[in-house]
């Protein structure tokens, strides 16, 4: 496999001494401007850019320290111990880790579902996503209108869009099944039949996540697309569609990647429709593993097993995106980059 | 030196989500829900002579207990735990009552939001933490006996006897459920006999001239009646269905079971017992419900108060809520009854008992004694009967005059007065043993497995279940 590197390779370490020198000389004599010692500067502008960087995402690195890391560890600890939260945790060492693997019916069928949901959501959801940025980069008139009504699902509260769906697959009386019977088609139970549940709940984040924030990152980048590909391609006899081929897809596909990483995170997290709409049935058919998860941590209220079960999904997860991260170079082309 | 490429940015940020990911899941939990702190021994009981001691505490043999003298029990205020809606507007209600005998206590009702569930997370959490009130609601199904099995909760025999308490005036069932492992953790607040009641829109009834059932109907005439009340499309899907069961273990497929001489586990709660005759039977008439006669809708997808509102539903299971839920019906002509007496004889009621324990670090047990004992008093039971859906544990509050003549209510008092209290697995997993037999259940009425496929699975999934240690682990 071909290395890649920067088809604007870093400057020559002389040349880039010069840069920074250049970058901090006059400091030295501007009034209210760090003073640097003689020699070689201190606050270098790479570092006063890095300082600039981590004072904006601090807000983020101290919730995360105070809020995120601390349940983190203590969840690992946790995982290690049989802990029902009203007694003193107790010290079992892997066996939780072990029952998962071994001893629990539940744990490997909740995985696979998990895994068929992150099979038809994300491929799907991706696609739409994608189809729907591309109406919307037409810049046809009426594109604010549309991309507002793209929008507005994923900011409707998703126990409303879930509940609102409930009702649209009732099997009886619901709208889809009335719809569908108007051309003498019989649906099917939806969210109350074994085969279809995880298709219906499939639709439903479809219907509340296409035309949200995977949308607008799209869009951001086929708005980053530079003008000049096009017209050099439409000057080189390139129609609509190999433009699309040749010009928007390979610029496209950082964002695609970065969006089909994120997407398979959020679909193996798939919980909330299942706890709403179908409560992990019928028959177990939308027991994921979160929802399996959350059923031992609160509601059996086997913290150490739910614990154990977490870092179980966070290695899968961690493996998923290694993964998604090797095959990259397959198809991932970065601007500014070229094979070495 | 190189700046940041986009790839590596990208790589960072994607790295960076799978670890909050890691770092949420790991932590899984509602929003809202703080990550408990590691719990606190729950302390030794408080000798009673450490509680404030009223000047004249003795309360009379035999007096009902709301009728304990007032002004025992020096200035406190209780926070009572409890859950938001009807039940906390009903709770505000008995202690306006119960100031006014005893204006030195104060009430303070903290109801927490959410479905059981979410409920009883809470009281987890606050229980886990320390910071529950000197009294809990808690549900017989959810964390009663777990709770009692752990310490969190006071015992109460030796209030009971130092007042000399009249245990006779609460059903002898409900009584007996307050009691773990040797112990009583309070009175019995409220009860219901689960799903034994049956009932109907009159209307379809005139239409299809047939006589609503009158409590004394069997099983089979019952499905039959369903069969006669189904009406179908041309294309044979059902327009108006003729019977809803309840499908669940503890409200629902668990009544029949007992109504057929079955039993939902073992008398010691540590063996599963799906293969028996009775249960088998059991399940194979409901199962024909669903599968064969088609006059029920598929569990899980429809609202049944949608289906009552609307006309679409003869006949239905329910508790001695389901008179309440008449407000949104656009019918008026409607009644209720029992359901089908089976092979027992008996209707399979199944008592279910919720309480009002006293917590075990209450530093105000007298005070939270009284009121405790106020709440499942005749006096309140009254308010309960007026006033909500589940009304007392009192055989003089569901035989009352006021309680015949509530069309909705008073069939239940026959139920009451066979019901068995509600059987509890060894280990106190209730509530997981009945998600578990649901999940597994589902595959009846769907038709995806037959009787004998189902109670064996019913059977190795619920026993591994009550092999389990106590409480969770």
């Amino acid at each position: 496999m071909a290395s890649r590197s920067s088809t604007n390779p870093p400057a020559p370490r002389s040349q880039a001494n010069r840069l920074e020198a250049a970058a901090t000389a006059d400091t030295t004599a501007a009034p209210g401007v760090l003073l640097v010692a003689p020699g070689r500067p201190w606050m270098t502008l790479r570092r006063r850019e890095m300082l600039a960087g981590y004072v904006f995402i601090s807000p983020w690195i101290v919730g995360y320290l105070a809020l995120q890391l601390g349940p983190v560890l203590a969840s690992l600890l946790l995982s290690l111990t049989a802990y029902n939260i009203v007694e003193p945790p107790q010290f079992v060492g892997t066996r939780n880790y072990v029952t998962a693997f071994t001893n629990d019916d539940l744990f490997w069928p909740s995985l696979r579902r998990s895994l068929y949901y992150v099979a038809l959501d994300v491929p799907v959801g991706i696609l739409l996503s994608l189809l729907l940025a591309l109406l919307l980069n037409q810049r046809l008139r009426g594109t604010n209108l549309f991309r507002t009504l793209f929008f507005l699902p994923s900011v409707t509260p998703t126990v409303a869009a879930i509940f609102f769906w409930v009702w649209i697959m009732q099997p009886d009386w619901g709208l889809l099944n009335w719809t569908l019977s108007l051309v003498g088609v019989r649906g099917p139970a939806w969210l109350g039949s074994i085969e279809w549940a995880i298709p219906s709940l499939v639709t439903i984040d479809l219907w509340t996540a296409v035309g949200g924030t995977r949308m607008v990152i799209f869009l951001a980048g086929l708005q980053g697309i530079p003008r000049e590909l096009y017209e050099a391609a439409a000057i080189d006899g390139a129609g609509a569609w190999r433009r699309f081929r040749h010009v928007t897809l390979p610029m496209l596909t950082p964002t695609i990647f970065f969006v089909t990483v994120l997407t398979v995170i959020f679909a193996l997290r798939v919980f909330t429709s299942a706890y709403i709409a179908t409560g992990g049935g019928p028959a177990y058919a939308t027991w994921f593993y979160t929802f399996h998860l959350f059923k031992q941590a609160f509601q059996f209220f086997s913290m150490g097993y739910a614990s154990a079960l977490g870092w179980i999904l966070m290695v899968v997860l961690l493996a998923f995106t290694f993964v998604q991260f090797r095959l990259q170079s397959r198809w991932v082309h970065y601007e500014g980059e070229r094979q070495s | 030196m190189q700046i940041l490429s986009r790839r590596g940015f990208l790589s960072i940020a994607a790295l960076l989500g799978v670890g909050t990911l890691g770092g949420v899941m790991a932590a899984c939990g509602p929003a809202a829900t703080p990550t408990p702190a590691p719990a606190k021994p729950v302390e030794a009981p408080k000798p009673a002579a450490e509680a404030p001691k009223p000047a004249a505490e003795a309360t009379k043999p035999s007096v009902p207990a709301a009728a304990a003298p007032s002004g025992a029990v020096a200035p406190v205020t209780l926070r009572f735990n409890n859950r938001t809606g009807r039940e906390a507007e009903i709770f505000d209600e008995m202690a306006k009552v119960f100031r006014e005998k005893r204006p030195n206590i104060e009430i303070k009702n903290e109801s927490f939001p959410g479905a059981n569930q979410e409920y009883f997370q809470k009281m987890a959490l606050l229980v886990a933490g320390g910071t529950e009130g000197d009294l809990v609601w808690m549900s017989s199904i959810e964390g009663f006996y777990d709770f009692a099995s752990r310490n969190a909760w006071l015992p109460v025999d030796d209030l009971v006897a130092k007042d000399k308490v009249e245990l006779g005036q609460w059903y002898k069932a409900a009584v007996d459920m307050m009691s773990v492992e040797g112990k009583m953790y309070g009175l019995p607040l409220w009860s219901h006999p689960s799903i034994t009641g049956l009932f109907y829109n009159g209307d379809l009834f005139d239409q299809a001239k047939l006589k609503p059932p009158d409590g004394q109907q069997s099983f089979e005439q019952h499905a039959e009646l369903a069969r006669q009340l189904t009406k179908r499309a041309a294309d044979g899907k059902a327009e108006v269905f003729g019977f809803n069961p309840a499908t669940g273990y503890y409200n629902g497929h668990g009544q029949v079971i007992l109504a057929f001489g079955g039993e939902m586990i073992s008398k010691d709660g540590k063996q599963m017992t799906y293969d028996q005759p009775a249960v088998r039977e059991a399940l194979q008439w409901m199962a024909d419900l669903y599968v064969k006669h088609k006059v029920a809708p598929v569990p899980g997808t429809d609202d049944a108060g949608q289906l009552q509102a609307n006309g679409k539903l003869a006949m239905w299971a329910s508790g001695v809520w389901g008179s309440w839920a008449s407000k949104q019906w656009k019918f008026t002509n409607w009644g209720a009854t029992l359901t089908p007496k089976g092979k027992s004889g008996k209707y399979g009621a199944m008592l279910q008992t919720d309480a009002n324990p006293i917590s075990k670090r209450s530093k105000n047990v007298d005070a939270a004694w009284e009121f405790h004992k106020f709440m499942c008093s005749e006096p309140a039971g009254k308010i309960l009967r007026d006033g909500t859906y589940v009304p007392s544990s009192r055989p003089d509050i569901y035989e009352s005059p006021e309680a015949k003549a509530n069309k909705g209510l008073a069939p239940f008092a026959a139920a009451l007065r066979e019901a068995v209290p509600l059987p509890k697995p060894a280990n106190y997993r209730l509530r997981e043993l009945e998600i578990a037999i649901n999940q597994v259940m589902g595959n009846l009425w769907l038709g995806k497995m037959t009787v004998d496929e189902v109670t064996k699975e019913v059977n190795r999934v619920g026993q591994q279940i009550l092999d389990k240690p106590a409480g969770a682990a």
